[in-house]
């Protein structure tokens, strides 16, 4: 369940950017999730809801957007998706990668009323 | 109105850990973060490891989190280090905030290594950097041997990984050598130490790691 807590991060920044906008109602917050986050999407859903109970969020539609794994190899810079946890350079078969996408959890946008 | 955010949720808790990990730095003091499941030998592990380190003039210090109760920190008393306790009341995992406190309260310029035992729990640890330098997946093989390929991030996030329990391997039916593959697909630079965890631990390899990256803390 570190949804909820996720949850409870994303309605602190919420509410900063309502401040800072004078929004008085929040319709649609959009986030960006990285595959290896492993965020469940209706546990998601329900631990946004509970947080954002009784505040101008509440009632707001909550996208995510899956963000696919991408690496690239230290050794032979080739750039690959990760598929069924194989983070094994498919051209020279090295581990040492970075990380290119697939880490992220990100307010991406949000939609309200001023 | 539509406002474009691009805003870390995370982003709280990651800068409270870089500050963390910079007083850590600051101290020249090594935390490491085992994650494993309830029941993976965590404790154990840590009993073995701290008597050993004893053995080598290392001082040690232990951050306990729990869901409720004192039992674990309780049975790491006898070894007379520093312990504190975080009852995290229910949550699943540990944040860099409840580290500072911890932190905070313990005595840094005496202290080498700091042990964080998280929250027994395969998923949300992994996801929360508490300002460790590495994250270490305690597996048993009770557990079965499908625990990487099921709860990927850990694996991939841990900077070594514990196979625990080894003794009693031939009494499951613990597939060693597709729990190897899925750990070796997931991260192959990650070292494997194997430990017995009752008689014959087998702790050496694993002080040896430690040895090391305290070193390259200390010289960072």
């Amino acid at each position: 369940m570190h949804e909820l807590s996720i949850a409870g991060s994303l309605f602190d920044i919420l509410q900063n950017i309502a401040k800072e906008n004078n929004l008085k109602k929040i319709y649609k917050v959009t986030i960006l999730a990285g595959r290896m986050r492993q965020i469940v999407p209706t546990a998601m859903e329900m631990a946004f809801t509970a947080v954002t109970a009784g505040s101008l969020a509440e009632g707001a539609k909550l996208e995510i957007e899956v963000v696919p794994i991408k690496m690239r190899c230290v050794s032979c810079s080739e750039e690959f998706s990760v598929w069924h946890n194989i983070y094994i350079c498919p051209s020279c078969e090295s581990a040492k990668l970075e990380l290119l996408q697939g880490d992220e959890l990100i307010v991406k946008n949000i939609e309200g009323e001023d | 109105m539509e406002i474009t955010v691009m805003k870390n949720i995370m982003g709280a808790n990651e800068e409270k850990a870089s500050e963390l990990r910079a007083l850590l730095k600051d101290k020249k003091v090594l935390m490491v973060n085992l994650i494993g499941s309830p029941g993976a030998g965590k404790t154990t592990i840590l009993e073995n490891t701290i008597a050993a380190l004893k053995e080598k003039n290392y001082s040690a210090a232990v951050i306990e989190g729990d869901v409720a109760t004192d039992r674990d920190a309780k049975r790491l008393q006898r070894f007379d280090i520093p312990i504190t306790l975080i009852n995290t009341d229910g949550a699943c995992h540990l944040e860099a905030l409840s580290i500072e406190a911890s932190l905070a309260g313990l005595e840094l310029d005496k202290i080498d290594i700091v042990f964080i035992e998280n929250v027994g729990n395969l998923v949300c640890p992994a996801e929360f950097d508490i300002g460790e330098h590495a994250k270490i997946a305690v597996v048993s093989v009770t557990e079965g041997d499908d625990k990487p390929s099921k709860y990927p991030l850990l694996f991939r996030e841990a900077e070594a990984v514990i196979l625990n329990k080894t003794d009693l391997e031939k009494y499951t039916n613990f597939n060693r050598q597709s729990f190897m593959t899925d750990v070796k697909n997931l991260n192959g630079t990650a070292p494997l130490f194997e430990m017995a965890s009752m008689d014959k631990p087998n702790i050496e390899p694993w002080l040896g790691w430690l040895e090391n990256k305290l070193k390259s803390v200390r010289e960072s």
